[in-house]
């Protein structure tokens, strides 16, 4: 085994991976990789299982120093990566020596960057997944954030130089939405109200939402009994700011969703940083169904040589 | 748009929730035949019996059935659920569950408070919650967390105006036509009224809370003594929660 030692953590970074699935009659938020496209693309480009975990970076990345031979790939934001100050743009391995050293500098591009290692990031499972649930703080490394000092395993050995053909971060200016589940329960202009303005995003933003700035949605009358809450669900409270809600998310929630963000964008929403601003646009089942393959598809694609 | 549910399926509607969940709605009140249906397909989803379905979270009246969009067209897993609403199964196993609780005091500040704004005895208020089965109608809010009705007519309140931050673990709790515990330390709203020694949340096994939607749970009134020695056993990892099997549906219900 090789190992990372933190020198210095960055503004939030965790180990994540597909999150926690099948808990959430338990009450159990699904969590994992915000942004699944970037973390899948960082799997692929090393051979990784669907299962492997690896460190989601926020914003300000870590310094981070490596303890024996690896090999790593990064994607999703640009944060201005590097290794031994030499630039490591996002979508590209690198082999790493030992006391080789990983560092950040001004982000450049979105929220979120994923870092895997070869044989990926051991870490504690709990429920099957190794994701770090910062609310319970439970997974990952001891349920918390890294801090200097921390000292992680990850395999070892150098991998073939490829890189991902397309670029591994989605950064769209509009969010796809569905209508629903609970669109019914509020005037109908509620719908168009959310399409019709960009949102900003408030620094009420972290894994579990982000609380929208913009145009107020009229309230739905009346209350609704707790219920099921969807990943990607613009749920209203009654002051009318739309909160978007992400993998964290609770899993029951007494707010009416009017509107359900598409699979396909919630990677999108994962690099959304407060101050951000987007457009809800609505779209039918079938779009979101072909948007969705057309990332599956962009996901097959093969590896470029370097 | 919504589908309306056809005869001889248990929810009314089903709404898109997104690409990869529907919500099925089997009511919009709170009552006992509207979650034994929710409970009963929960029970069976939740037992795989559609692959690429990999939630079923229950509401009070609804079930979100989380799926993976690559394997299910919305209209093909409805069909499938209708099959499988066609072809009864063996209601879940359900059981009751009795929660060992020291009302008042530290350990349930807001007692005092909730009395005087009921305008009762403390003891009363323990006597009335103490007394009846409690239903789980769904988990959420915090992992484990049960959300239990109907609490009786006298003991209801709004929720505190201002929430907690910081809500200590096993904290019960009254709000609404609610009642609760906090399973981990999380914050909070609701009146605390008590505090169970027993852990009710363990993250290290395949069964992290005794309890499912369906059971119901009842609370025990117990002393500083009791408090004390369930703590020290909880400590040792012996203090478990005591739980007893019920008849089925409507099996056992003495509320």
């Amino acid at each position: 085994m090789a190992r990372i030692r933190i020198v210095q953590p960055g503004l939030l970074t965790t180990v994540q991976d597909r999150g926690r699935i099948g808990y959430g009659h338990l009450g159990v938020p699904q969590g994992g990789a915000l942004d699944g496209y970037a973390l899948r693309w960082a799997q692929r480009l090393l051979a990784l299982p669907a299962s492997a975990a690896a460190l989601e970076i926020t914003l300000r990345g870590p310094t981070i120093q490596v303890q024996g031979n690896t090999s790593a790939a990064l994607t999703g934001a640009d944060l201005g990566g590097a290794v031994n100050g030499e630039p490591w743009p996002p979508g590209e391995i690198r082999n790493l020596q030992a006391g080789a050293i990983i560092s950040f500098g001004a982000p450049r591009r979105g929220l979120r960057a994923y870092l895997a290692f070869r044989g990926g990031v051991v870490a504690e499972r709990v429920l099957q997944s190794a994701s770090t649930d910062l609310q319970s703080g439970v997974g990952g490394h001891a349920g918390r954030p890294l801090r200097a000092g921390d000292v992680l395993e990850v395999g070892d050995g150098g991998v073939a130089p490829v890189c991902a053909p397309v670029t591994t971060i989605r950064m769209d200016q509009v969010v796809r939405v569905l209508a629903g589940p609970r669109h019914e329960l509020f005037p109908r202009e509620a719908l168009s109200l959310l399409t019709a303005e960009p949102f900003q995003v408030t620094p009420a933003a972290d894994r579990v939402g982000l609380r929208l700035q913009g145009t107020r949605i009229p309230e739905a009358p009346g209350s609704i009994l707790s219920e099921g809450m969807p990943i990607g669900a613009v749920e209203v409270p009654p002051d009318g700011a739309p909160i978007v809600l992400l993998a964290g998310r609770g899993t029951v929630g007494g707010y009416p969703v009017l509107a359900t963000a598409i699979s396909a964008d919630l990677p999108v929403l994962a690099q959304k940083k407060p101050g951000d601003r987007f457009t809800f646009v609505l779209v039918t089942l079938e779009e979101a169904r072909a948007a969705l393959r057309e990332q599956e598809a962009a996901l097959q694609l093969p590896l470029t040589a370097v | 748009m919504a589908v309306a549910g056809s005869a001889g399926v248990p929810w009314r509607r089903v709404l898109p929730a997104g690409d990869s969940a529907l919500l099925l709605e089997f009511g919009d009140a709170i009552d006992e035949g509207t979650s034994d249906g929710v409970q009963r397909l929960a029970a069976r989803l939740q037992g795989k019996a559609l692959s690429g379905v990999h939630g079923a979270i229950p509401g009070f009246a609804t079930l979100l059935v989380e799926y993976d969009p690559m394997a299910w067209e919305a209209d093909r897993l409805v069909s499938a659920l209708r099959s499988l609403a066609a072809h009864p199964a063996p209601p879940p196993a359900r059981r009751r569950h009795l929660i060992p609780v020291l009302y008042g005091g530290l350990h349930g500040e807001d007692l005092g408070e909730v009395a005087a704004a009921l305008g009762m005895e403390q003891a009363e208020v323990v006597r009335l919650h103490a007394e009846r089965d409690y239903r789980i109608y769904c988990l959420g809010f915090s992992p484990g967390f049960p959300l239990c009705g109907a609490l009786p007519p006298e003991l209801r309140l709004p929720r505190r105006a201002t929430p907690r931050t910081r809500v200590p673990a096993g904290s019960v709790a009254i709000a609404g036509q609610q009642t609760g515990v906090y399973p981990l330390e999380t914050a909070g709203g609701w009146h605390l009224i008590g505090r169970t020694p027993v852990p009710l949340f363990r993250w290290d096994g395949e069964e992290p809370v005794p309890y499912r939607p369906g059971d119901l749970l009842r609370f025990r009134p117990i002393g500083e003594e009791e408090f004390a020695a369930l703590e020290a056993q909880a400590r040792r990892g012996e203090a478990a929660v005591e739980s007893v099997a019920l008849a089925g549906p409507g099996g056992v219900i003495d509320c």
